[in-house]
């Protein structure tokens, strides 16, 4: 594990980016707000042991809470959310020498997680369908219990359902952003990042 | 049915009608949670009524995890069982994701414990 600076998401987008949610309309410039700001790059080959995603979590919810509260539920909250984050970006990475980059902001009252990876035309599908889905749904409940119903019935795997980032949204009055920057359009290779804002005075009031 | 018992967690059928869940379970997809959750599905199949799952000393379980309770949750539903999870309020996953299952599931009701 590094501590690195390098990987940050950069918050100048082409116009080519997909965007979607936080990145259209940022709450923060992150170049200037933040009380906090640091990433964790994961090389992909040391995450064999599936735990990792696990104890890189602990730690930063440990780290990061120091900013708001330091009581238990407060890091297991945060943890959560950064684990949920640190998972997809594990799974739906298409080469898995690649790093993954886990950033944690705070601002006053608000956390903001981001996760990026690099995928491929087949991961970039799967997202672009489930923000079609975030887009169409009557409410992200709603779409939470149909994704579960559809695991249930059709016994999936439930890899690209979302349901861990639903329960997020639904769950913690928490939002979300999603953003798409080709890399290679002959290589047909993407960066993802996937932020999600927790607003924390909200949630431990 | 055989306990489980590994670093990060515990797999405890405490009866024929209770299990208890206790540790960090994160594994890495849905199916993942098929060998230590598909004894519990058969025990609510074979349960004469009410069937007890106790996660109030679960501290951290993974999306994937929930996808799996969910599917517990409506396999009782589909074998007309009623099922009670124990939950901590103090674990914000439990008091907020795993008690809204409720809306899965009119015979599912949770006690609260901690």
């Amino acid at each position: 594990m590094n501590l690195s600076d390098d990987v940050l998401t950069s918050i100048y987008y082409s116009p080519s980016d997909f965007i979607y949610g936080l990145y259209e309309n940022p709450v923060y410039d992150e170049e200037t707000e933040a009380d906090l700001s640091m990433n964790f790059v994961l090389p992909l080959e040391f995450m064999t042991k599936w735990a990792r995603c696990g104890a890189t979590s602990d730690y930063l919810a440990q780290y990061q809470s120091i900013n708001i509260k330091q009581d238990h539920p407060t890091q297991i909250l945060m943890s959560s959310v950064i684990n949920e984050l640190m998972e997809n970006a594990v799974k739906f990475s298409a080469d898995k020498t690649k790093m993954i980059t886990v950033s944690i902001r705070h601002y006053g009252y608000d956390v903001v997680i981001e996760a990026i990876n690099i995928t491929d035309k087949l991961g970039v599908d799967g997202l672009k369908s489930f923000v079609s889905k975030l887009q169409n749904a009557t409410s992200y409940e709603d779409l939470f219990f149909e994704q579960l119903e559809s695991s249930f019935v059709f016994d999936s795997e439930g890899l690209t359902s979302g349901i861990g980032i639903l329960s997020i949204l639904k769950d913690y009055n928490a939002k979300i952003g999603i953003r798409i920057e080709e890399i290679s359009e002959s290589y047909q290779t993407f960066r993802v990042y996937v932020q999600v804002l927790i607003p924390t005075n909200t949630v431990f009031s | 049915m055989q306990d489980i018992k590994t670093d990060a967690y515990e797999i405890l059928h405490i009866t024929e009608s209770e299990v208890s869940i206790k540790g960090k379970l994160r594994l890495p997809s849905p199916s993942a949670y098929n060998p230590q959750f598909l004894p519990i599905q058969d025990a609510i199949t074979n349960v004469k009524r009410k069937y007890f799952i106790d996660i109030s000393e679960l501290e951290y379980l993974n999306s994937s995890g929930i996808n799996a309770i969910a599917k517990l949750v409506l396999h009782a539903r589909s074998k007309e069982k009623e099922l009670i999870l124990k939950v901590s309020r103090k674990i914000p996953w439990q008091d907020k994701t795993i008690v809204s299952l409720s809306k899965l599931y009119g015979g599912l009701d949770f006690e609260f414990i901690g």
